[in-house]
């Protein structure tokens, strides 16, 4: 059968893509290696409990263009942002509370420095609307030159002087730069920015402000992280496209330097106007191009060489419990979203880090109740138990863990929760499952090295760079080959924003028009001499 | 609102069955399922987190005793079954009974125990061989009716007995009639145990379970059971049916001018929420149907079923099933005859033919700490499939029924408690010890799920019911639901006769009914395997394990 877009990958950009080019009336199909689709979205289910993969936490939400453009909320997307979003407890009773409204906050971080807390809300203001007014429009938009990009923000207006001073710093060098003192608040702000695998000692400033304003704004989505994908998948085969699932892709079809479709596993050719990948590089340009040499080609071989994995990646332990959901000494970080124990300094952040750069185990982290925020998650038709979801997520290493090192190391995670909940002992356990890094790699193959982002988020590796500058607009140099995925800007965490560039640029080079308008908030962008 | 010519509501594997057969006759037919996923008793997941796929739940399948294999042509949707030659074995500590698929090598196992036995067994099984289709497409793949039953006392004729005695024997009273070894009639019970045909210590249920065990055919799904929903799902999508997952059925009612009102809870996902059939297949227990069929229509028009339903019991064969990441396995009862390390399908069946009297009378009185692991299921995938194994790890599996209510030790909710369960899990593992050699040693860890965690998984499964309700006593045969309402248009494939299994009987049974209602089901040219026959001639491509 012949296409006129094959995507390859059934993750968030993947059906993304497919969604908007399905409903433009192309013809499209989703080839997906594994059984379910979701990719970064799978949410297992066991016993009744649904155990995400590895998103569990949307920073953009509702933000998103295509949760407005293809009608996701109409296809069963339901966000859930609690207010209490991050607890962090020490050692000493003392608790810091983030939550979704800023003055609290502010008020929380009062409580151990008064300065700390001014300050604190002067960066989070400047980073709202460094946010709203570039970086989220950015985030859909291919991106521009590193140093056109700097010049255009210079040459701009105060808010973009302001996003180019702080572009190329550290998140430790910006905290520096708002006078942040407080050893507990910059450990509590460091772990914020870096949770989802953002470097404190790498330069990429200007995701910074996307991150402590957006974890602060996080969403889980009802029933469990793959209702978006499923939503996505229904968009798709709603409007005539088809999600293949099973269906392992072996190689590019390319003549001429043009692709012209792709061979499955089985040796089944599938051909198609364009090709969308939303796997890795190394996948892209290695594994499904080997048979390809020279030239062009080698060119796009070295992307995939010098393509640099994280230096750590995340430990997740699920328990599905029959008991009480945690209590701890603080009331309102038990009604929080995330409860991060273990920390009491910025050196504390950087020695975890360091940790796992050197392949060791440390037990700190934080804990989720999910159920406490959606009882879609447990199994709630069973009448005579109260049930809940537990989630720990910690930063570990990459590397190989055998069955045992993960299976204690998880019970040690448990047992330090339970030094803060003591209740939770008391609970049975239905359900555990821990997953490591490697297991991350082993489950979802584009996460290599457990990067739940296809590659580091460095300098190097952002925007312009991302995955390399001849192919970060979607396009490639190999003709009707597109990027789609989480190794092109603006990258991974589930922003969808990879899928919703290359569906534009696709629909743009087929010469479909685009009927689903442009964006306001580009278009601002651009008015503001910052695109 | 979206018109349907048949709508099934839940996709368990039977109900996935029975929509792939009305999809593929012609009728636009659409399948609501509550989950995301399907068939929640057919699910292969890695739950340890070692990268190896585990059956949660059904381990072994019995599509080589049926038609909807070759109909449906789920070679062609991606399901591949391997047939081992030593098929199953009853396991000791120092002896083994293998059954092999072929009866003159079962008869040079069981003449270990008794010359005399093992050519009865060789006897029986010749003459019931060449009539395996008949005997599965009269008993099993077609609708109880009471003008069957003398085909049931009929099959007295194979072990020959007058029918009338056959009627009022148990699975007991009949072997020891013809056996004389007790470790050969110990053997024999506990695999047609396995068959779920009622209750082996029920007079008449007992006999015909042990005709119907001669029957049984069973393999191993390559690469996990999910694989067979997922080729019943491609084969629906192929014939263009439609599948929405996440669609809770909220509502079945009457619609004026005939046919019915499917509605959708307010929380699916789907612009649309109601839709009109003219038929509707309730694939659900029958108290999940009573919830969601109106109960003034079924008052109405069919007040002997909704009474039955009122009173369905749901207790009765639940699974306790141990699982246990090992790095070895190695039967002791290897020295006896080594083909027992080939085999899938290990069976535990008691310690001697007088506990097994004694054990299924503690069964019946509940007493579940006295009975631990006495008559159990295991599964040794990894013997047969190499994606079973990974990392130098596989996984065994211990499954066995137990009553379900804990009256005596503080009720249900005692399944909740993990250091009362621990007690029988451990009983799982002191009795593996006795038939595994180092088992401890090789046990790197061990997980379980009891019936209430299967009722979890499976919101269908009340109280974790395999079969949608008890299948023994006032329950059995025609006490089952019938496939056909007395409601136009209104059909059940759970709850139905045969029981539901992974030979897609109950699947077959009501799509069965619905086409011949119809006078569609002789159009279909398609529509043409006897039980048991494709398999037949399926066997030799098949890859067999030696």
């Amino acid at each position: 059968m012949d296409y006129d877009v094959v995507v390859v990958g059934a993750g968030p950009n993947g059906l993304t893509a497919a969604g908007y080019l399905a409903k433009l009336g192309l013809k499209v199909a989703v080839l997906e290696q594994y059984v379910e689709t979701g990719g970064g979205l799978v949410t297992q289910e066991i016993c009744g409990f649904k155990l995400n993969h590895h998103a569990t936490y949307m920073l953009l939400g509702e933000l998103m263009p295509p949760f407005k453009e293809l009608e996701l909320e109409r296809w069963g997307v339901k966000f859930i942002r609690p207010e209490n979003q991050i607890a962090f407890l020490f050692k000493d009773k003392k608790s810091l509370v983030f939550y979704t409204d800023i003055e609290k906050t502010k008020e929380q971080i009062a409580k151990f420095s008064h300065s700390d807390s001014e300050n604190f809300l002067k960066m989070f203001k400047e980073f709202e609307q460094m946010f709203y007014d570039f970086l989220l429009p950015a985030t859909y938009y291919p991106p521009v030159e590193v140093i056109t990009q700097t010049e255009k923000l210079q040459n701009s207006d105060e808010l973009g002087k302001k996003i180019a001073e702080i572009s190329e710093m550290t998140p430790v060098e910006i905290l520096d730069h708002y006078n942040i003192k407080d050893k507990r608040i910059r450990g509590a702000l460091l772990y914020i920015i870096s949770m989802f695998g953002l470097e404190p000692d790498e330069s990429i400033g200007f995701l910074v402000p996307i991150y402590v304003v957006r974890v602060l704004n996080s969403a889980i989505v009802k029933g469990g992280s793959h209702h978006l994908a499923s939503s996505l998948r229904r968009v798709v085969e709603s409007s005539g496209g088809h999600v293949i699932t099973s269906s392992k892709v072996k190689k590019f079809l390319i003549k001429d330097e043009s692709c012209y479709g792709v061979e499955l596993e089985n040796g089944t050719q599938i051909k198609s106007k364009v090709v969308v990948s939303t796997l890795n590089p190394e996948q892209n340009f290695a594994e499904l191009m080997e048979q390809y040499n020279g030239g062009i080609f080698d060119d796009l071989k070295d992307i995939a060489q010098r393509w640099e994995w994280e230096r750590f990646s995340l430990f997740i332990a699920h328990r599905g419990i029959s008991g009480k959901p945690p209590a701890y000494f603080d009331d309102e970080a038990s009604k929080s979203l995330n409860v991060v124990m273990g920390y009491e300094s910025d050196d504390d952040i950087m020695e975890h880090i360091k940790a796992c750069e050197q392949g060791k185990l440390v037990v700190k982290g934080h804990g989720s109740c999910l159920s406490l925020f959606d009882p879609l998650v447990v199994p709630n038709h069973v009448s005579f138990a109260e049930h809940h979801l537990l989630r720990w997520e910690c930063w570990a290493p990459y590397k190989e863990w055998t069955f045992q090192e993960k299976k204690d190391f998880a019970q040690k995670c448990f047992d330090f929760w339970c030094e803060y909940s003591p209740s939770l002992a008391e609970s049975n356990v239905i359900v555990e499952i821990a997953w490591s890094p490697k297991d991350i790699q082993d489950q979802t193959l584009t996460m290599k090295k457990g990067s739940i982002k296809h590659g580091a988020y460095t300098s190097l590796q952002m925007g312009y760079n991302r995955p390399s500058p001849e192919c970060s607009s979607t396009r490639t140099p190999i003709k009707n080959l597109y990027l789609g995925g989480a190794s092109v800007h603006p990258g991974g965490m589930v922003i969808l924003g990879p899928g919703y560039i290359s569906a534009k640029t696709i629909a743009e080079d087929l010469g479909v028009e685009w009927k689903f308008g442009e964006l306001e908030m580009i278009e601002k962008a651009k008015k503001r001499g910052y695109l | 609102m979206q018109k349907y010519d048949a709508i099934v509501v839940g996709a368990g594997i039977n109900g996935l069955a029975c929509a792939c057969y009305l999809q593929k006759s012609g009728l636009k037919t659409l399948i609501l399922e509550k989950r995301n996923e399907c068939a929640p008793f057919a699910l292969t997941e890695d739950i340890f987190g070692a990268g190896i796929p585990v059956d949660t739940h059904a381990g072994v399948c019995f599509l080589p005793m049926s038609p909807v294999w070759g109909d449906l042509e789920l070679d062609k949707f991606g399901f591949d079954l391997i047939v081992a030659v030593p098929a199953a074995a009853t396991v000791w500590e120092d002896k083994n009974i293998i059954w092999y698929l072929n009866p003159e090598k079962t008869y040079e196992s069981l003449s270990k125990f008794s010359e005399k036995d093992a050519k009865t067994f060789v006897e029986i099984a010749s003459k019931i061989a060449p009539d395996i289709p008949e005997i599965l497409e009269t008993c099993v793949f077609s609708q109880a009716e009471d003008s069957k039953l003398d085909y049931f006392w009929n099959l007295s004729k194979y072990f020959g007995f007058p029918p009338r005695d056959f009627k009022s024997m148990n699975a007991f009273e009949l072997l020891d009639l013809i056996y004389e070894n007790e470790w050969v009639k110990t053997a024999a019970f506990g695999a047609m145990d396995i068959a779920v045909f009622g209750d082996p210590a029920e007079k008449g249920e007992g006999a015909v379970m042990a005709s119907l065990a001669f029957t049984i055919a069973i393999g191993v799904p390559r690469g996990g059971m999910h694989t067979l929903p997922h080729s019943l799902i491609r084969c629906f999508k192929y014939h263009g049916g439609t599948l929405f997952l996440n669609a809770p059925v909220a509502k079945v009612e009457n619609k004026e001018g005939g046919g019915f009102r499917v509605v959708l809870d307010e929380s699916a996902p789907y612009p649309e929420k109601e839709f009109i059939s003219d038929i509707v297949v309730m694939h659900t227990s029958p108290p999940v149907s009573l919830q969601i069929i109106d109960n003034d229509l079924l008052k109405r028009e069919d007040e002997e079923l909704y009474k039955k339903m009122v009173e369905w019991d749901m207790t009765g064969h639940c699974a306790f099933t141990s699982y246990f990441l090992m790095r070895d396995i190695k039967w002791r009862s290897e020295n006896w005859n080594p083909d027992v390390q080939k085999v899938p399908f290990p069976l535990r069946a008691y310690n001697s033919w007088e506990h097994a009297k004694i054990s299924k009378q503690k069964v019946k009185n509940e007493e579940v700490l006295d009975i631990i692991g006495d008559i159990a299921e295991m599964y040794n995938l990894s013997a047969v499939d190499t994606s079973r194994s990974r990392g130098g790890y596989k996984v065994l599996v211990f499954e066995m029924e137990y009553p379900i209510n804990l009256r005596r030790y503080g009720g249900i909710k005692r399944w909740d408690d993990r250091e009362f369960v621990n007690i029988i899990h451990n009983g799982h593992i002191e009795l593996l010890s006795r038939l595994i050699l180092n088992f401890k040693e090789n046990l790197v860890s061990s997980t379980y799920f009891t019936p209430i965690d299967n009722w979890r998984r499976n919101p269908s499964a009340i109280y974790g019911h395999e079969l949608g309700g008890d299948v023994s006593g006032p329950q059995w045969y025609t006490g089952r639901i019938p496939p056909r309402s007395k409601i136009h248009g209104l059909y059940f494939s759970q709850g139905i006769w045969p029981a539901s299994l992974t030979h897609l009987g109950n699947g077959y049974v009501c799509a069965k009914q619905i086409a011949e209602d119809l006078g569609i089901r002789k159009k279909q040219e398609w529509w043409r395997w006897r039980p048991y026959e494709y398999f037949l001639k399926k066997l030799p491509e098949l890859e067999k394990i030696q």
